[in-house]
């Protein structure tokens, strides 16, 4: 899963949000790393429709101009648990590895015999 | 200049036009919203790098095939694959319209008259292609008197050609076989080149000496043809309808794909049935067309004179290839009615496309 993607998901989470909620929200959770153009976006939630991992929640107008709400389905929630949980395996291995001590591996104490 | 955000929509919109229609109607209304609220307020005009960007993702969505369909995929490849063949056709027709084209058959039955001493009404003219589809002119005209070089020499300067070879030689042909040594005949021939912007033409003239005694006439055979020489655009323009052929064929085959998923279960089993049914008629012709490709990419232009190559084409029964064509064409057809009406009926739903099944 692309990190707009796993965003995405992420923001729509909480609640059904239109478009440009979403590009907000999307800016405000990177802290403001990834910024969402409409072109990405749009192809993003037609590929997640398509998907069934989205769908249109409702459609409001305001001021004679089209706001179309999408929401997660099940299978969107299940798919964004999924990846947090993926991600949070490689953070924690992540973290493990770097709280060792560096460089008193067996390998780095053999070539640093080798090498005296 | 007040920036009006009617301006700003309409210039948003115009935008979206590299986005395929069953698309910008699904979406586009709240794409525009999305840009309206995303824009700086007083701005006339999108942002270079956004309008970019859009055209761009516009675009990509345009070869984008649906999710989680394989045959999507192997149909997109076969149609990049057909289409390619014919714009390669295309591109190949195309590139020799760039090319001088040959004379006329009478022009050419007067030159070759001349060059024989005989009468125009006596040359027959033969016209034909090269192995890359290069237009030819043969004539050949048989007359009494011997040949003269002199007479070759002066009616292709006088048509205004500019002779690069004139070689004549002495032969025999065999007349009687019955007896041992054969019975032999001598000949004279003169061989000639010429070339005339962008023209090119070779003859042959072979003289067979009266012989009363063995029953043989005294004539002269002349061979005479005009090759059109192969522009700089042919082989360019041939790769380039290949590629443009391909990618005309993947949109088409992605625009169907999407097309068909709103459409029913049976609707869209009938219509894969139908496609797979033209891609298996439309085998044969191209795979006539690929070998006519190859055939022009590998055709040697420094060639003594204009030649063909037997291809796998010729081996076909006549007619199977354009009769092949023309029932995939029906099958495809069939195909884009039913998966049109498909998405007929669906138009009237705003909600979202029916999840993808089966």
């Amino acid at each position: 899963m692309q990190e707009p993607t796993f965003l995405i998901l992420t923001a729509l989470a909480a609640e059904p949000m239109h478009g440009y909620g979403v590009i907000r929200t999307v800016d405000e959770l990177s802290g403001g790393d990834v910024v969402l153009r409409p072109g990405t976006l749009y192809g993003a939630l037609d590929r997640l429709t398509e998907q069934g991992l989205v769908e249109v929640d409702r459609e409001e107008a305001v001021d004679g101009r089209l706001r179309r709400y999408h929401r997660l389905t099940d299978a969107g929630a299940a798919a964004l648990a999924a990846q947090v949980e993926r991600l949070r395996r490689h953070a924690d291995a992540a973290a493990t590895r770097l709280s060792r001590p560096r460089g008193r591996t067996a390998f780095a104490v053999v070539s640093l015999g080798v090498i005296r | 200049m007040t920036a009006s955000p009617a301006r700003l929509e309409r210039r948003y919109r115009r935008l979206l036009l590299a986005y395929p229609g069953p698309y910008r109607r699904r979406h586009g209304a709240e794409i525009v919203t999305t840009l309206l609220d995303l824009a700086e307020p007083g701005r006339g005009r999108p942002a270079a790098a956004q309008a970019l960007h859009l055209v761009a993702c516009g675009l990509r969505q345009r070869f984008r095939l649906p999710a989680g369909r394989p045959l999507a995929l192997v149909a997109a490849v076969l149609a990049a694959v057909a289409v390619g063949a014919l714009g390669a056709a295309a591109g190949n027709r195309l590139g020799w319209r760039t090319a001088t084209p040959v004379p006329s058959a009478d022009v050419l039955r007067a030159l070759a008259a001349d060059a024989a001493g005989g009468s125009r009404s006596d040359v027959a003219a033969y016209p034909w292609e090269t192995a890359m589809n290069g237009p030819v002119l043969d004539t050949r005209v048989t007359v009494a008197s011997a040949y003269s070089a002199e007479r070759v020499r002066n009616a292709l300067a006088a048509a205004g050609w500019r002779t690069t070879t004139l070689r004549e030689t002495t032969g025999g042909i065999v007349v009687d076989i019955t007896e041992d040594p054969y019975v032999t005949v001598p000949t004279r021939s003169v061989r000639f080149e010429a070339t005339k912007d962008g023209l090119s033409l070779t003859g042959d003239s072979t003289t067979v000496a009266a012989d009363a005694r063995r029953g043989v006439e005294g004539r002269t055979d002349q061979l005479l043809g005009v090759s059109a020489d192969e522009s700089a655009a042919v082989r360019p323009l041939t790769v380039a309808g290949l590629l443009l052929g391909a990618v005309a064929g993947w949109l088409v085959a992605a625009a169907f794909a999407y097309r068909l998923r709103r459409g029913g279960r049976s609707r869209r089993r009938v219509a894969a049935a139908l496609v797979a049914a033209a891609f298996a008629a439309a085998a044969v012709p191209v795979f006539v067309l690929y070998g006519d490709l190859q055939q022009v990419l590998a055709y040697d232009s420094g060639a003594p004179g204009p030649y063909i190559v037997d291809g796998p084409g010729g081996r076909l029964p006549a007619g199977l290839a354009p009769a092949c064509a023309v029932a995939g064409l029906l099958a495809l057809a069939a195909a884009l009615v039913i998966a049109r009406r498909g998405a007929r009926d669906d138009t009237g739903a705003t909600g979202p496309a029916p999840a993808a099944s089966g």
